[in-house]
């Protein structure tokens, strides 16, 4: 991931969105959408390297590392949810970014279920010793 | 009427009695056996370390603070391989706590996650961490049992006897108090304090009651100790100054009354109690390096586990992570819970077995 060109990219957008605004703001909110696309795509090679590399730390040190995997999907839906809501906000459209948000605080609460399972059976198996 | 109800009564009483009687043959085993469980294996092989022979009390003169100082090193370096995994596993996901500090939309990753997460991660080592505790101290325990009616009967053959009824009578009390406490309360009060900190955590309105526990025992504790061994310290001395008179006394009448061989007598006494009091002190200093070994290891544990949650605890904090670090600061309570529980029963011991050591014997001029 090359941070230089994603912020190039994202500026370049963000300036010709606000030029062509005032005559054409569906083009404007296109190429806007279409930066953070772009951007998103470019963070996710990243982020995969990120993820093998702790993946590795954590793995060595002994530790389920199927807790980092949580711990990334939680994160992945949380800037889903963010990036998409404010696209919608950007766009005029207040109401589907809140029903963005509600969509990932129930993603994330599913998300935190089996969690929660697990938490309140290892309380339990510990009270009982 | 009334009177023959009484009688048929009395009368059916003694038709129909209960038999009381004790066991007439009690097994040697049954009392024996909760002695030889304890698991001694590793501390024999401590003591091979540092080059004391258990069979040869007067090998305790070749222990050198090197071979000591290099025996601790081993057991703090054995100690330090699991906290340093908890340091690095609540280290990564510190970071990607402090990642999400970034989003306006933190629902449900406003540290919850990353607690629920660390928790999970680390309460099986930690369980693990309070049975290793509560094996130490039975073990010790068990050692103890064995160990303070010897020392006790050659603290009394010294000279000292209030001392050495004292000594067995309140250590006894104490062991067994230890043990049952150890195996029924210790560790329920660990797991329940385990539980507390994640609560604590989760909801940081509950307050810090795992701070509060630590401190109220801490107390308690330090209260206690000072009272055993009080009372342990203040009938050694008054009981040596009291018999060192009446051992003085005697050996004056037999100098006295007993004819050509008396004063032989009376200073032939000072050899015999003085080389009682050579065997006291050398048993005394076994035990002592013997319970050392005991405790050695889950102290140290308890303590390197305490400092790197104190550390994960400052990590979390500096990236912002606080839930995580609430947890980390609770999780560092319980273990400061258990180190001053350990370090409590191991300075009991020694303390109370050291006084009997220096002042156990009778005062001879």
């Amino acid at each position: 991931m090359d941070i230089v060109k994603v912020s190039a990219v994202c500026l370049i957008a963000a300036v010709l969105a606000k030029v062509i605004q005032p005559t054409n703001r569906d083009l404007a909110a296109l190429l806007s959408i279409s930066a953070v696309i772009f951007s998103a795509f470019a963070a996710i090679d990243g982020i995969t390297e990120v993820f093998s590399g702790s993946d590795g730390i954590l793995g060595g040190a002994g530790v389920a590392t199927g807790y980092v995997r949580l711990a990334f999907k939680a994160l992945g839906i949380c800037y889903l949810t963010e990036l998409c809501a404010s696209s919608c906000r950007d766009c005029g459209e207040t109401a589907l970014g809140a029903a963005v948000d509600l969509s990932g605080r129930v993603a994330i609460s599913l998300l935190m279920l089996p969690l929660i399972r697990q938490f309140i059976e290892i309380i339990r198996t510990v009270l009982e010793r | 009427m009334k009177k023959i109800i009484v009688i048929l009564v009395v009368l059916l009483t003694f038709l129909f009695p209960s038999c009381a009687y004790a066991d007439e043959n009690p097994s040697t085993d049954e009392i024996l056996s909760p002695l030889s469980e304890a698991d001694t294996s590793d501390i024999k092989d401590s003591l091979d370390g540092l080059g004391i022979d258990s069979s040869d009390p007067e090998s305790v003169r070749d222990l050198s603070p090197n071979k000591l100082l290099s025996f601790v090193v081993s057991v703090f370096s054995e100690a330090l391989k699991t906290p340093l995994k908890i340091v690095l596993t609540v280290s990564v996901f510190a970071a990607f706590c402090s990642v999400t500090q970034t989003l306006s939309f933190k629902s449900g990753l406003y540290g919850e996650l990353f607690v629920l997460i660390c928790f999970i991660a680390l309460s099986p080592t930690m369980v693990e961490a309070f049975s290793n505790a509560v094996a130490a101290i039975k073990g010790a325990s068990r050692f103890m049992l064995a160990y303070i009616p010897v020392f006790a009967s050659l603290a009394a053959a010294s000279g000292n006897l209030s001392a050495a009824v004292s000594y067995n009578a309140v250590l006894m009390y104490f062991c067994e108090g230890a043990a049952l406490i150890a195996s029924s309360v210790l560790k329920p009060i660990l797991c329940c304090m385990l539980a507390l900190t994640a609560s604590q955590a989760l909801d940081p309105n509950l307050g810090n009651i795992t701070a509060a526990l630590k401190n109220t025992v801490t107390t308690v504790l330090g209260f206690v100790m000072t009272l055993f061994l009080g009372i342990i310290g203040l009938q050694t001395i008054v009981g040596r100054t009291a018999e060192g008179l009446a051992v003085k006394a005697g050996k004056y009448a037999v100098s006295s009354f007993v004819p050509i061989i008396g004063y032989s007598l009376s200073e032939s006494y000072k050899a015999v109690s003085l080389s009682l009091s050579a065997i006291r002190t050398t048993v005394g200093a076994l035990g002592v390096i013997i319970l050392f070994l005991f405790a050695l290891t889950p102290i140290v544990t308890a303590l390197v586990y305490k400092a790197s949650l104190v550390f994960c605890g400052w990590i979390c904090r500096l990236m912002g992570a606080d839930r995580l670090s609430g947890l980390m600061y609770g999780l560092g309570d319980v273990f400061s819970f258990l180190s001053t529980v350990l370090i409590f029963f191991m300075l009991m011991l020694t303390v109370a077995t050291g006084m009997l050591i220096l002042l156990g014997g009778t005062v001879t001029a």
